[in-house]
């Protein structure tokens, strides 16, 4: 086998993140190709290893038998590497830095790696294993990539089928939160029924973890370049429980071998979904459809003021206008379906309930499903789970869009101002929901209901506050997710200083926060220019229709 | 009538036998350990022909195979090299081969000048050929051929002194598979196939048990005599093997774990048939011989000396075994003056690079030729070739390109560069991925397009790692003793697979499930609408109990009137 070695530092200004390694690699090369593709096995070597504990060194005593093994076969048809790193993610990442770029110049901060030396094409996937004990109950895979990516679902599908053949069970890493251990604590006592604990769990890590965007092992910075990867890690086992370490190096194989033998690249965009249960999941395809109900909801919203805006303009009394046109009887026109009044109770109160509404009709959801559908879960994890986040789309898309718009005391040039803000967030609950669909939700269950709740916070709108407005008013529901995210990244993961460089972290950060940087950026310009161009003149048209009632100010 | 008959006979039979002496055969192995766990096994046979390329029309040969003859002949070729490999030769720890050829299928042509259409023959020469060797050939076209203008100069002898590089045609085929059904028309083309002599050993179940394989032809015209005023016609046939031991589960070897046989024989055609065993480092890595050889022999050559065990194919059934003596003993690995790897930087979808690195191991500076042909959907960018040397820009001295044509033509890359004395040189060179046509996507599309080999070519001053043929020489014997002032290497760096942007192909089935859906949701709603009338219906506010009297009325009077 082919040897070589990279040296890497991470120089930051804090001394205490300073990290140094080598990275060792191997590459062993087919007997029958030309050196065009490869697969990586990946042993993410401890920083801080105990030298004197054998579990330290176990997982690349593993790796290196593997290799040892897979050098007699004759029968490969792509290279294997065999890469051991230090440094946590930095050298791994430095690694793939490496493998892909021109080395870089010395520079006083940042990443400095020795170049590669040994190239074995292009990376088609691999894993990354992380051995403890030689008795072994169970495989775990953490699948948690950078901004929500996940290693292709045929991969995860393929190592749960092998370990069947072995009776070992799969099970998915819960990154963040145990949300059934929560509900046990707090509800357990109170409910009748037991809670189907493995499905909350799972269903809400994956939506927090694609959130969050953050990787939990190593096969995070691979998963970055697109390079299907994921890590294995034994659980312990004991005498009645556990098998021999030799069943998760023949499942290793099993699964080297079939990514060896197949002609495509894993290649489908199942990339992008939610795991239901290890074998089931939620592709892109079948949650497109709740995520177009949250997108509608939103549409809705600035189609009805846009209709109001145009109804306002061209009317004298805007109160008394149908928006629906003049061909219904004059009796529905002056109709209390039509008539926009103040909501009973306030603003707050209006709020406050439609809030109510939401969080319990998802809790009374979340409660069907986990008490009584056991055997639903069991049978159907995947449509349960395309239901539920559909139930939840249409009903935000029922509940918030007809009443809310109709009701609020809205009135001219703010309800234009609004109308413009829909439609900007109609686009970007729409883009994120390409990117990443967990977000989607979370953003759409913040920004619709903050959208229908923000007011004027002065008289003038468009006069001389008009910077409190763009900073009071819309950014709210924006900026709601990159704070959520961050605060999850900093207090629900057990120790990110450890688990995650300093590096890895800003990097994911800065990822997760460019989308809402970017999005204030654009709104800004974009309200800028709108009322540059455009609001003196709106103002003149509104301004007439106000004269002309006499009575009608903003 | 018996007189007159056997006088033609006695006259035409001479006649032939004298018309057709002039070409000779010869056929070598030559059996060379590669470090401490490889074997290089290189068949070479040659034939010569003492006659006018110019004027030979190919229709009676003796033992110049007519099937090859004819193609060269119809197509006007001057020179010709065809290779098909599988595997990578790799430079940095098993020297130089003998012939250098790029993974997959490889061809160069040189036609004669008084070719009308270079383009036209050369797409027929490849189909031709394709046939012939059952290959995949017939896929080259002037899409991804170029003509070279400094990498790749006749290799035999030519009548003018100006070499016109417009009628030299390269192409490669880095995804060709070679297989079986490419042995076979290549046993068929030797004078004794595979019945006698070295080409009985061309046991393909057991030559592709191989680490790297590679069956070439070269047919060049070459000077007669030192005074090279008549020329004759040289083809070369060639087999290289690289055995991995511990595939073959021993480190000690013999004829019949190499190869499942013996040599049966000797070919009777053949002049010469002479099997070698390099013993160079036989005192470093001991192994004895059985039988013992014939002879040993030494090649003094640039400033390096061989030693070679030489037996003589004898026409019984021969083997040969070499048994390793003592333990293992490491070897350690010296890197030839030059080598090169070729590999793709970047990552995504967008844009990308080429990276070729040439390590320059000797104490002088190195002149390079360096050529690339790169397919016409990898656009690359000359501005942004760059040329390093440990951090320090390096100048090309010439710069040859030809930028591609979308469907037309390939880019075209050939730049002379001179190394610094121990350097590693990076030449990298950006593209950008584009978008296809959905036609032109292979039925696999999402195994990736390849790029072709990166050649790199020098004329290293020692001979060191260095095993190929002397340019004036046509057999493994030639190249014994045989010192020049150069030694012309042409390396070929592995080739590399991109991922363009693939559609997702099921896209259709998914169109038209989404589309069924949302026709089958829409219709019920939309038919409602288009054939119901929207009413209004005053409400009715009579109490109950009045309601409830008023339907039991109806029914009374109803029945009543039945």
């Amino acid at each position: 086998m082919e040897t070589y070695k990279q040296d890497f530092e991470w120089v930051d200004s804090d001394p205490f993140f300073r990290v140094n390694g080598s990275n060792i690699y191997g590459i062993l090369r087919s007997q029958r190709a030309h050196s065009v593709e490869s697969l990586v096995l990946l042993v993410s070597y401890e920083q801080n290893a105990n030298f004197s504990d054998w579990r330290s060194h176990l997982s690349v005593g593993v790796a290196y038998e593997l290799f040892r093994y897979f050098k007699s076969l004759k029968t490969l048809s792509r290279d294997f590497i065999l890469l051991v790193t230090e440094g946590g993610d930095v050298g791994v990442q430095a690694w793939l830095t490496g493998y892909h770029y021109f080395p870089l110049k010395p520079s006083p901060t940042g990443l400095r790696y020795s170049p590669i030396r040994g190239y074995a094409g292009e990376l088609l996937g691999g894993f990354s294993i992380d051995v403890r004990s030689l008795l072994v109950s169970g495989l775990q895979l953490s699948i948690a990539g950078p901004n929500g990516i996940q290693p292709n679902s045929d991969l995860l599908k393929l190592i749960s089928s092998m370990s069947e053949e072995f009776n070992l069970h799969v099970s998915i890493e819960k990154q963040l939160i145990h949300s059934a251990a929560f509900l046990h604590e707090y509800l357990g006592a109170y409910l009748p029924f037991k809670l189907s604990t493995d499905f909350f769990d799972l269903v809400v890590n994956m939506l927090l973890s694609q959130i969050t965007g953050l990787p939990n092992g190593p096969h995070g910075p691979f998963l970055n370049l697109n390079i299907p990867f994921v890590t294995v890690r034994t659980l312990e086992g004991t005498k009645s429980n556990g098998v021999d370490i030799l069943y998760f190096g023949r499942i290793i194989e099993k699964v080297m071998r079939v990514l060896d033998t197949v002609e495509e690249k894993l290649h489908q965009s199942f990339f992008y979904y939610i795991l239901v249960t290890d074998k089931h999941f939620l592709p892109l395809s079948l949650y497109f459809i709740p995520a177009l109900f949250f997108f509608l909801s939103v549409s809705a919203l600035s189609l009805g003021l846009w209709l109001h805006c145009i109804s306002l303009i061209g009317r004298a009394n805007p109160r008394a206008v149908n928006p629906a046109g003049d061909h219904l009887p004059k009796n529905l026109t002056e109709s209390r379906y039509f008539k926009p009044h103040e909501p009973k109770g306030g603003l707050a109160f209006s709020l406050i309930a439609g809030q109510l509404r939401v969080s319990f009709f998802l809790a009374g959801l979340s409660i069907l499903l986990a008490g009584f559908s056991t055997l639903l879960l069991l049978h159907f994890p995947t449509s349960v789970c395309t239901c539920t986040f559909a139930s939840m789309g249409l009903f935000s898309a029922l509940v918030s869009v007809p009443r809310w718009v109709f009701r609020s005391p809205l009135e001219g040039n703010w309800r234009l101002l609004k109308y413009l803000t829909a439609t900007c967030t109609s686009s970007v609950v729409l883009g994120i929901f390409f990117l990443n669909f967990p977000l989607g939700v979370m953003v759409s269950l913040v920004a619709i209901p903050l959208l229908l709740w923000a007011r004027p916070l002065a008289e003038d709108v468009i006069g001389n506050k008009l910077v409190s407005i763009i900073f009071r008013g819309h950014l709210y529901p924006l900026l709601i997710p990159p704070v959520l995210i961050t605060a999850t990244e900093k207090f629900l993961r057990r120790s990110p200083t450890e688990d995650l460089s300093l590096f890895t972290r800003a990097y994911y950060l800065l990822g997760v926060w460019s989308l809402p940087l970017v999005s204030f950026l654009l709104w800004f310009l974009f309200y800028s220019s709108v009322i540059i161009l455009f609001c003196p003149r709106i103002s003149i048209k509104l301004k007439k229709v106000i004269d002309f009632n006499g009575n009608n100010g903003v | 009538m018996f007189h007159s008959t056997l006088t033609t006979f006695l006259l035409v039979v001479p006649l032939a036998v004298l018309t057709y002496a002039f070409d000779t055969f010869s056929e070598e192995l030559l059996l060379k350990p590669l470090g401490n766990d490889h074997l290089y096994a290189h068949f070479q046979f040659a034939t010569k022909w003492d006659t006018d390329p110019e004027q030979e029309s190919f229709r009676h040969t003796h033992m110049f195979p007519r099937a090859l003859g004819e193609i060269v002949a119809r197509y006007n070729v001057q020179e010709l090299h065809v290779s098909l490999t599988a595997g990578l030769w790799m430079y940095e720890t098993w020297g130089y081969p003998i012939m250098d050829a790029a993974p997959g299928a490889e061809l160069w042509v040189w036609f004669k000048e008084d070719t009308e259409n270079v383009d036209k023959n050369w797409k027929e020469l490849a189909s031709s050929l394709s046939g012939l060797l059952c290959a995949s050939l017939n896929f080259i076209d002037k899409t991804n051929s170029i003509n070279p203008e400094y990498t790749f100069k006749p290799r035999g002898a030519v009548s003018s002194p100006t070499i016109n590089s417009t009628f030299v045609r390269y192409s490669s085929l880095p995804r060709e598979i070679v297989c079986t059904e490419n042995l076979t028309p290549l046993k068929k083309l030797l004078p004794c196939e595979a019945k006698q002599g070295l080409g009985s050993l061309l046991n393909a179940g057991h030559i592709y048990n191989t680490r790297y394989h590679s069956m070439a032809i070269h047919m060049r015209p070459i000077c007669r005599d030192s005074s090279c005023e008549s020329v004759s016609l040289e083809l070369q046939q060639s087999v290289s093997l690289v055995y991995d031991l511990l595939i073959l589960e021993a480190k000690h070897w013999s004829f019949r774990k190499l190869f499942g046989q013996g040599v049966i024989g000797r070919c009777v055609l053949a002049e010469t048939a002479t099997i070698y065993v390099d013993t160079t480092n036989n005192e470093s890595v001991p192994f004895q011989l059985k039988p013992d050889p014939d002879e040993y022999v030494t090649s003094f050559r640039g400033g390096y000396v061989h030693t070679y065990a030489k037996y003589d194919v004898q026409s019984y059934v021969m083997s040969l075994n070499a048994n390793y003596l003592g333990k293992n003993k490491v070897v350690l690995n010296s890197p030839p003056a030059i080598y090169a790897n070729q590999y793709i930087t970047g990552y995504g979808q967008e844009r990308g690079g080429i990276v070729t690195t040439i390590y320059n191991n000797h104490w002088s500076p190195l002149d390079v030729v360096f050529l690339q042909n790169i397919p016409w959907y990898v656009p690359i960018y000359l501005h942004t070739l760059k040329i390093d040397a440990g951090g320090v820009r390096i100048e090309p001295t010439r710069i040859h390109y030809i930028p591609g044509r979308q469907r037309e033509r390939p880019y075209h890359l050939e730049v002379l560069v001179k190394l610094p004395a121990r350097s590693i040189t990076s030449l990298s060179i950006d593209f950008d991925y584009v978008f296809l046509k959905w036609q032109e996507y292979p039925p696999d599309a999402n195994h990736g397009f390849y790029i072709g080999s990166a050649v790199v070519s020098t004329i290293l001053p020692l001979a060191r790692n260095y095993t190929g043929l002397p340019q004036d020489g046509s057999t493994i014997s030639d190249s014994f003793n045989a010192s020049r002032s150069g030694y012309l290497v042409q390396m070929r760096t592995e080739s590399t697979v991109i991922t363009l942007p693939t559609p997702d192909f099921s896209m259709p089935y998914n169109v038209i499930c989404l589309a069924c859906t949302v026709v089958a949701l829409a219709f019920g709603p939309l038919h409602n609408i288009t054939t119901k009338r929207l009413i209004l219906i005053v409400k009715d506010n009579e109490h109950f109990i009045v309601k409830l009297k008023n339907k039991v009325v109806g029914i009374w009077t109803r029945r009543t009137s039945e």
